[in-house]
């Protein structure tokens, strides 16, 4: 972490405390300073998709905490969808835990959630993000809403803040099951969830509108598909920072024009690029611990290592049916790779490092997140058994002073040493 | 015999195949087998869940799952892997019709499911002779035990040895199904049961917790013990929320379904009934200080500790006769012996000159000459009143273990939090520190004053912590700095945990880091008040364990 960050880190954390309403203000002056070097002094070693990404995130972040009243704080598996139709804006809460880790701060947050009763074995991102909250650092929005897939937390988070604030909360319940009646039964919620929205906002959510967003998917989708058979011969320079703004794209904005620009970038940068030479390919589980200087050390824009993807970014990827959007974003949630039995996910990550030729999974423990945690040993002795090499690495993507730092260098350089060895 | 885990599973369906069914929630004397298969930092329920189920071998009957969290959904993909036979139903997040009607179709599969593997009938009869299962009531007042599920050999022993009755309303107690109809198929009774089973008490892992009000709403709750397992995260947001809320007593403890931990458990909720008012006649006004006693009849007090085992001697006036600190040896009872020797030494009297002898500290049952033992929570608290009776918090931290004890106006225990298995925010994080700075806890308890730079300790296990001390020295940052650090560590342990309880002042340090004056300013500095540290704090349980005596002896004639 540099020093400059550190030290605003300190002050946003001390103040946080004392005067949150201050705290907020030197958050969202800090995260436009760095949006404006971003977009006008951008790191000249990222690729244009990247830079996009980069500049998009930023803004994604920025805009609910300066208009609070016209967001909604939401999940990241939550199908935004209907949103963006009405012109709300979501509050990606998983991504600003990550920015407040960026801003080096949120071990503050963090002690303040565990000073209030949240366990200590809980999510980093989901404590960080109550820690903000509860502090009042984070502004109140309008709404809450939150799904039930892939993440226990969930469940807990997002009902305190909706309590905390007192703003309404909507919770949409996802089935482990996919078929024609647990469809049936996510249709129906995301119905009401248009009713809850239209009540909260009073705004209007057509169903034309909600087929552009969803028309609007479709192109980014099949522009991201082409992006993934193209790697696949390709060496193109990566970095986790990128890879979890990636998510936002993947997820709270998908369906947005900001998404579709992305992809359209994404698959210009591909086809660009260098053609695979040697270099380790590296398919990633989970989040990535973007801010730990001995990771990105090893990772980022690696000479001879490519960082292909997160799962994350790979876990529903086929179109939707515009016909019958509610259906269409029902099936999206119930198909996706985060729900259902883990061998689900552990077949996503298989298939996927086969078609982009990965030598090697990391699949990263995040602390707190017993769905990942629980996949772990199946996942690897099932890549393993085929044949792609497999490491299991404890960490945590969001909470700094959770993490062995030099116990994870030695074994993901292990690891490395492991798959250039097999060449 | 088919084996469910949560009161949301089918018992009733299972009857109607005439199927013997049994709740699961064994502990285990190990996870060693379960830690080979599955990650260690998921719910320890769950993993004894398996250890259980490996241990059970070929042989281990069915399981009934419900999709209920992330560690049982990864426990079902587990056990399949491993061969087992393991029905999951998909509960709903929610209750309303839509709900129900998802659960109604979910329960049918589940009979079929059942049938074509057992090759047995549902029988309508049997499942309707099956239903009608009632929560437990207590008629007066009662021990509420809430939260997360409990273990069945600590649920016993909470039953066994709280004073009061005890109301089972954890999340797999309070079970609540009516009378079935007397008419219908089966697709209409399973309509039925599904709103029966969403529409009872929620777990927290429901969406619409409203109705757990009500669990905590009864005037007839005497005292709460709320249960969290660890890594199981659901239950701490509601317990966070009562604590503030409710004034009855509430003692909150995590098991991990180890056997292990049950002392330590045991040692809590035996302080915590000792809290607990006693049914029948009120035993009158505790005697107050200066009363006109004997001088020359003396009590002793000895507390047991992980460090050193301290002796306290009172006259029959309730005057500190005198008191000795020895280090713990191997014998919990030799150490005690030479303790209460060197304090009647130094007292001048003889072994049989003392009345009564009551023991405290994790070795207190291991001290064969007591009289009796009572917990250091009571000691802790009685010890602190009587050298100041301002004192409404004590922070105690001791060798292995940290405490922070709530005392209301008369010296009685409102509420405690003891640090978990951890080491941090003790005296032995503080021990590790300093051998890793190479320096005596003499020199660390005073150069931390002198400090210019902060720096932020942010691991939270002593290990980690230990690893970042070394990178801080390797770093070049000054010893004066680093120990300010781990104070101030120290310091926020204690006092987040003393956030559970709801501190208030006047504040007293007790326990041999009270010795500590770095720790103890960094603590201040964290209160924003000075905190009362008496002349010998590492004496305050065995002055509390003499008091005892005292009341037993004098106080009672």
């Amino acid at each position: 972490m540099s020093t400059v960050v550190d030290k605003f880190g300190r002050v946003v954390g001390d103040t946080a405390y004392k005067n949150p309403k201050r705290a907020r203000r030197l958050l969202r002056a800090g995260y436009f300073a760095s949006g404006t070097q971003i977009k006008y002094l951008p790191d000249r070693r990222l690729l244009p998709h990247q830079r996009y990404a980069a500049v998009i995130s930023n803004r994604a972040i920025r805009l609910p905490l300066s208009k609070p009243r016209k967001s909604a704080v939401v999940s990241a598996f939550l199908p935004c969808e209907p949103l963006h139709a009405m012109g709300i804006v979501p509050q990606f809460t998983e991504g600003l835990a990550g920015y407040l880790n960026g801003a080096g701060c949120e071990h503050a947050f963090v002690r303040f959630a565990e000073d209030h009763g949240i366990p200590q074995t809980y999510c980093s991102y989901h404590k960080v993000l109550l820690g903000a909250a509860l502090s009042g650092v984070l502004p109140k929005p309008a709404l809450v809403v939150n799904t039930t897939l892939a993440c226990d937390a969930n469940n807990n988070t997002f009902r305190t803040l909706a309590d905390f604030w007192k703003v309404p909360h909507f919770t949409l319940d996802v089935p482990e099951r996919n078929n024609p009646d647990t469809v049936a039964y996510v249709a129906a919620q995301l119905r009401d969830l248009k009713g809850f929205l239209e009540e909260v906002t009073g705004g209007k959510l057509t169903e034309e509108a909600l087929r552009d967003v969803i028309r609007r998917e479709n192109r980014s989708i099949r522009l991201y598909r082409g992006a993934f058979d193209e790697l696949s011969g390709k060496y193109m320079p990566n970095d986790m920072t990128s890879e979890m703004y990636k998510i936002f794209l993947t997820h709270v904005l998908a369906g947005t024009e900001e998404a579709e620009r992305y992809f359209e970038l994404l698959l210009e940068d591909v086809r660009a690029a260098a053609g695979s030479a040697g270099e380790i390919r590296l398919l990633w589980a989970h989040t990535l611990p973007f801010w730990q200087n001995s990771m990105k050390n090893v990772l980022n824009r690696g000479d001879r290592l490519q960082l292909l993807c997160c799962d994350m970014n790979f876990d529903f990827m086929a179109e939707l049916d515009e016909a019958s959007p509610y259906e269409a974003l029902a099936r999206k949630l119930l198909c996706n790779t985060f729900g259902g039995p883990g061998g689900r996910r552990t077949q996503a990550l298989l298939e996927t490092a086969k078609a982009l030729r990965a030598d090697g999974v990391v699949y990263f423990c995040q602390w707190g997140c017993k769905h990942t945690l629980g996949n772990a040993y199946p996942a690897k002795e099932r890549l393993e058994g085929a044949g792609i090499p497999t490491l299991l690495l404890d960490g945590d993507g969001c909470d700094r002073g959770n993490v062995n730092d030099g116990q994870m260098a030695t074994r993901l350089q292990a690891f490395l040493e492991i798959l250039e060895a097999k060449r | 015999m088919t084996e469910y885990v949560c009161k949301y599973a089918p018992v009733e369906i299972l009857a109607g195949f005439k199927e013997e069914s049994a709740l699961c929630n064994l502990s285990a004397a190990g996870l060693d087998r379960a830690d080979r298969v599955m990650h260690r930092n998921l719910c320890s329920f769950a993993r004894a869940l398996i250890e259980h189920r490996l241990d059970e071998g070929e042989g281990v009957c069915p399981l009934v799952l419900t999709n209920c969290c992330d560690s049982l959904r990864r426990t079902r993909d587990m056990l399949f892997l491993q061969g087992q036979k393991v029905f999951l139903l998909d509960l709903p997040h929610r209750d309303g019709p839509c709900a129900r009607e998802l659960y109604q179709k979910e329960l049918i599969r589940f009979i079929e499911e059942f049938s074509a593997y057992s090759g047995k009938e549902f029988d309508c009869g049997k499942f309707r002779a099956a239903c009608g299962t009632r929560p437990e009531k207590a008629d007066g007042p009662y021990v509420a035990l809430m939260g997360a599920r409990m273990s069945d050999e600590l649920l016993e022993y909470v039953r066994a040895n709280a004073a009061l009755p005890v109301v089972n309303e954890m999340c797999t107690g309070n079970r609540r199904i009516g009378a079935a109809p007397s008419a219908g198929d089966t697709k209409e009774l399973m309509k039925w049961y599904a709103g029966e089973l969403l529409s009872q008490p929620p777990c927290m892992r429901m969406t619409d917790i409203a109705a757990r009000r009500e669990l905590v709403s009864d005037p007839n709750i005497c005292g709460i013990i709320y249960n969290t397992v660890s890594f199981c995260d659901y239950y701490s947001f509601e317990y966070a929320g009562i604590a503030k809320e409710l004034s009855v007593p509430i003692l909150k403890i995590e098991t991990d379904f180890t056997v292990q931990s049950a002392a330590q458990l045991k040692n809590r909720l035996d302080a915590f009934f000792e809290t607990l008012p006693l049914p029948g006649p009120n035993p009158g006004p505790p005697p107050v200080r200066g009363r006109e006693t004997d001088a020359r009849r003396y009590f002793a007090g000895l507390d047991s500790g992980s460090t050193s085992t301290n002796a306290v001697i009172l006259d029959g006036e309730r005057n500190i006769v005198s008191f000795a600190v020895v280090p713990t040896g191997v014998s919990v009872d030799g150490s005690a012996k030479s303790a209460f020797e060197e304090a009647l030494e130094n007292a001048g009297i003889l072994e049989t000159q003392i009345e009564r002898t009551v023991s405290t500290g994790y070795g207190r049952a291991g001290i064969r000459f007591r009289s009796r033992d009572i917990t250091e929570i009571t000691c802790h608290a009685k010890g602190a009143y009587f050298l100041n009776p301002r004192v409404r918090t004590v922070i105690d931290i001791g060798g292995q273990d940290s405490k922070v004890i709530r005392l209301d106006e008369n010296g009685s225990v409102k509420d405690f939090a003891m640090n978990d298995k951890c080491a941090a925010g003790t005296g032995r994080f503080l021990e590790m520190m300093a051998q890793s700075l190479g320096v005596t806890l003499e020199v660390m308890s005073v150069c931390g004053l002198g400090w210019d730079e902060e720096i932020v300790i942010s691991s939270m296990c002593s290990v980690f912590a230990q690893s970042e001390v070394v990178s801080l020295i390797a770093s070049g940052k000054k010893l004066p700095d680093i120990v300010h650090g781990l104070n101030a560590s120290v310091a926020s342990k204690v006092i987040a945990l003393g956030g559970r309880t709801g501190m208030e002042g006047a504040y007293m340090m007790t326990g041999g880091v009270a010795n500590n004056t770095g720790v103890v300013r960094a603590v201040e500095e964290k209160l924003g008040v000075p905190v009362l540290r008496p002349e010998e704090p590492e004496i305050c349980g065995a002055l509390g364990a003499a008091l005892v005596a005292w009341e037993d002896g004098v106080g009672g004639k």
